[in-house]
């Protein structure tokens, strides 16, 4: 069973590989949206760096909404949607595996930017392990919460405008906690408590997404 | 993978409906192991319908399935007895051809042999292409493609969409091949087509879904 799960991992990786111009989108977004505003609102250090947390984030929230739209589209127009369920393995096995590798290559390069985001921003050098925790377990998150709103809406013509404002609300508490989490540590105090609700929150969307991503690829089947 | 026992697979007074128009009604029919099952009838009269409620990616408006005695709703395995090809075949065209059958086989859930693999892509006459991207074959062979999906797969019920679109006369003798071993080994075959397939009459049932 978990040879399936790494099969459709390899699988959508080296799809992905395959169109990365098309997958770039998303992270180019995310470091043009988080250039722009030390040139568009203030240089001031301080002001920046308090504003740094909801940027990033509000950043990454968009930025995961617009890259979650081409994870099941292909599969939809190739047919390959169908193919999942006459699998010999359950359904929700494989889907978290096209999640993780849908975040694999559009959550983790964010990650992988936070040195740079940091300088950007003036984020304290207290706060960046926060920061990138917290992009760690909240992006995968909004990996998951995005399929659901994606198999829902990938049957629609214009699906991409619903999408926003079914998965949006859902982001929200992610927002709120990823973004107080780091606040919270440039203002030293801790951010157990936040990163706690944020680690409850993925090992909930771990376990309940799949099945809410698979029963609304079935609808959208139909 | 296939078992010699003979499995049934029965529809009930089938209706389907879309939107507000009714493609068909009061379909009956009943297919065992080592029978065929051929679809007919004008476009829109419901073919590609039918097929999905037999995959049980649709549901019926009205009436019922059964495999060997329960209703597919019910019944856990029952997907996992059937290959479907569709009007969009389940080929990724960001994979090679190889890949595509490679994948398409560990996902499926058979035993992984890659010589057989390659076996296969060799009958179906694309051994030259194997490491060719889908999307730069014809849609003939990518077509192939599917269908050798189908053979690698092993399972016991065929349901074929318009398999024999944009192929070549000289492979759809050889598919004909395929179809009529897979019926000798007890397979079933749910099948749509504009196209004459000569398969054996004896083991071939009709269903006209315009009449």
């Amino acid at each position: 069973m978990f040879n399936a799960l790494i099969t459709i991992i390899r699988r959508d990786l080296l799809v992905a590989f395959r169109r990365r111009a098309e997958l770039m989108n998303p992270i180019i977004f995310y470091v043009i949206v988080v250039t722009l505003f030390p040139l568009g609102v203030s240089l001031d250090q301080e002001f920046l760096s308090k504003l740094a947390p909801g940027v990033v984030w509000v950043t990454a929230l968009l930025a995961a909404l617009i890259s979650m739209e081409s994870i099941f589209r292909q599969d939809f127009d190739d047919g390959s949607v169908e193919q999942l369920f006459l699998s010999q393995h359950p359904p929700t096995l494989l889907i978290l595996g096209k999640v993780i590798a849908h975040w694999l290559v559009t959550g983790l390069p964010m990650l992988v930017i936070v040195p740079l985001m940091a300088l950007l921003l003036y984020i304290p050098s207290q706060a960046i392990t926060t920061l990138f925790l917290t992009l760690l377990i909240g992006t995968p998150i909004l990996s998951l919460i995005g399929a659901i709103g994606v198999a829902l809406t990938a049957g629609l013509r214009g699906g991409g405008v619903l999408l926003g404002l079914l998965v949006l609300p859902l982001y929200i508490p992610v927002l709120i906690f990823a973004s107080g989490a780091v606040s919270a540590v440039i203002n030293g105090m801790s951010s157990e408590g936040q990163l706690a609700f944020l680690c409850a929150g993925l090992i909930l969307a771990l376990i309940l997404s799949p099945l809410a991503i698979s029963a609304s690829l079935k609808i959208s089947m139909n | 993978m296939r078992t010699q026992e003979v499995s049934v697979l029965k529809a009930h007074d089938l209706k389907c409906v879309k939107g507000s128009t009714e493609l068909f009604s009061n379909i009956h029919f009943q297919i065992e192991s080592g029978e065929a099952l051929v679809v007919e009838g004008r476009n829109g009269s419901g073919k590609t319908s039918l097929l999905r409620i037999l995959c049980g990616f649709n549901y019926p408006a009205e009436g019922e399935i059964s495999w060997c005695g329960t209703s597919i709703e019910q019944h856990d395995e029952y997907q996992q007895q059937i290959s479907y090809i569709g009007h969009a075949s389940g080929v990724k065209l960001d994979l090679t051809v190889l890949e595509n059958l490679v994948y398409a086989q560990r996902l499926v859930g058979s035993d992984f042999d890659e010589n057989e693999v390659k076996e296969i892509i060799r009958a179906v006459g694309l051994f030259k292409q194997r490491n060719v991207l889908a999307r730069k074959l014809s849609a003939g062979q990518k077509r192939r493609v599917a269908l050798a999906r189908l053979q690698l797969e092993e399972r016991p019920v065929w349901i074929l969409d318009e398999p024999l679109t944009a192929l070549d006369k000289t492979f759809v003798k050889e598919f004909e091949m395929v179809l009529k071993n897979h019926l000798e080994n007890n397979g079933m075959l749910i099948v749509t087509t504009h196209r004459d397939l000569v398969l054996p009459t004896e083991v071939m049932k009709n269903i006209n879904l315009s009449a």
